[in-house]
């Protein structure tokens, strides 16, 4: 399974059907709902876990979160 | 009947609005006195250290900064006294500008300069909304985005930054470097901070020494410069009760701990859970989009001081109507359908104003939440789910009011 598709399984929610259904890979998360404060501490986790990676306090940024593509990004050049 | 008093109305005519209730509920008012009040000599004193400064720098030309109407500090005299000083060291009117550091918010019109500023500083001095788009790049990128800011406040040969201080939900307390950032940045950075904090990487309420967002934007003032910071606390009742003058860092944490002193409520001694609470949120009522500060005293908590199923009422002027904000209004980049608040933990909420249509209330709050214009219609509500001897704790300056 590719890295973007392990993230919409974990960000999927059955509230958030209508945005997920033509969510573009560049599309703002934080816009459309799908992360908020609290997922976002969840997302960082299941990264580390998931990915074997460590989220650097310095990398939290909207840019490297705010998107698949820029998720996926961020997660590659780790 | 018995009485709630709140407070009401902050810059459209600042009174006490009183609300019957029934005569069993057991009422527990959490008051803030406003006793204390810095005298006149105390602040000429402060502006000394003003006056000294600019005698050492001799710099060609000034600009005053200050916040806007959705902050609840009054100017009036505290500008003109200033000024006075400024102008007695040979910087006529045509050398000083006054600039709104507005951030997203809405421009103030000459009614709304009138009053913030008082008419002293607005009939004589030149003042300025801050434009996002009248901004320049100041050679700092944050994390990708390259920051611009305000294009007079860059060129100004003589920075002063006055701001209240305030209870805020990710920079601890409002003021200090936050006046630059985002207060007079360009709109990718207002955006950045406000996305930032959304997805959780920034501060929180009533911190500023732990706070990362503070540590970041106190990093890029010493990039562009701040001479001269007044830190202003102010009373519930908006009089002003000290001031801090002097370095941006230093003043700004002084004038915090003054704040959060007297900010500070205690509610731990409280014996048993509430079975409601009213959050009035005077003074920073003047629109929809603030009334979220009403919940301060619950985000703040860290005595659990309501009961599980315990009701919430939120009650605002709200007298400019819903407000304006670029970012989370609606039409904003941020803008986002409403949803229940989750510190709110399930709490039912009704909310109370006379100033704002249903319509208006439903675009920025959950459909699960009660919105009644009718005082009566208020006590009702909150009655209907009460038992006669309820017990019902009251925040009247709820905006402010941090809690233990």
């Amino acid at each position: 399974m590719d890295i973007k598709q392990k993230l919409i399984d974990f960000l999927y929610d059955d509230s958030l059907k209508d945005e997920f259904k033509d969510l573009d890979p560049d599309d703002s998360l934080l816009e459309l709902g799908i992360v908020d404060s609290v997922k976002m501490l969840d997302l960082i986790g299941f990264i580390e876990d998931t990915f074997e990676i460590k989220v650097d306090e310095e990398d939290l940024y909207p840019e490297n979160f705010d998107s698949l593509n820029a998720i996926e990004e961020y997660i590659q050049s780790k | 009947m018995a009485e709630i008093k709140l407070p009401w109305g902050a810059w459209y005519g600042d009174r006490v609005r009183a609300f019957s209730i029934p005569d069993s509920w057991q009422v527990t008012q959490f008051d803030l006195l406003s006793e204390k009040r810095i005298k006149d000599s105390e602040l000429a004193e402060k502006l000394n250290l003003l006056g000294n400064d600019l005698q050492f720098k001799k710099p060609k030309n000034i600009i005053i900064v200050v916040d806007d109407l959705t902050r609840p500090v009054l100017l009036d005299s505290l500008l003109k006294s200033m000024l006075e000083k400024i102008a007695a060291l040979g910087y006529t009117p045509e050398k000083v500008k006054i600039l709104i550091g507005l951030g997203s918010h809405k421009g103030l019109d000459e009614e709304a300069l009138l009053k913030k500023l008082g008419p002293f500083a607005v009939a004589n001095y030149l003042c300025i909304n801050h434009d996002p788009v009248d901004t320049i790049d100041i050679d700092v990128v944050w994390g990708k985005t390259p920051i611009k800011l305000n294009r007079h406040y860059v060129e100004a040969g003589y920075k002063i930054v006055i701001s209240g201080l305030t209870p805020h939900s990710f920079a601890g307390f409002s003021g200090g470097a936050k006046m630059l950032f985002p207060g007079l940045a360009d709109m990718d950075t207002i955006a950045k901070t406000h996305k930032s904090v959304l997805m959780g990487f920034m501060g929180k309420l009533g911190d500023v020494e732990q706070n990362k967002f503070r540590s970041i934007i106190e990093e890029f003032v010493r990039n562009v410069g701040l001479d001269f910071f007044i830190g202003v606390v102010i009373n519930a009742d908006r009089s002003i009760r000290n001031i801090h003058c002097g370095d941006y860092i230093n003043a700004h944490r002084n004038a915090a701990k003054e704040a959060r002193d007297y900010y500070l409520t205690k509610i731990d001694e409280i014996k048993e859970p509430f079975d409601a609470v009213i959050l009035n949120a005077y003074p920073k009522d003047s629109e929809l989009l603030q009334a979220e500060n009403a919940f301060i005293p619950i985000k703040s908590t860290k005595t659990n001081f309501l009961k599980e199923d315990a009701s919430v009422a939120v009650t605002s002027a709200c007298s400019e109507g819903m407000g304006y904000h670029g970012l989370f209004g609606p039409g904003g980049v941020l803008y986002r359908n409403p949803r229940p608040l989750r510190f709110l933990k399930g709490h039912p909420v009704t909310f109370f104003s006379q100033n704002v249509s249903e319509e208006e209330f439903y675009k920025l709050y959950s459909a699960e939440y009660h919105f009644i214009n009718e005082e009566k219609a208020l006590i009702q509500k909150l009655a209907d789910k009460l038992t006669g001897n309820a017990r019902i704790a009251v925040f009247p300056y709820a905006s402010l009011q941090l809690t233990d």
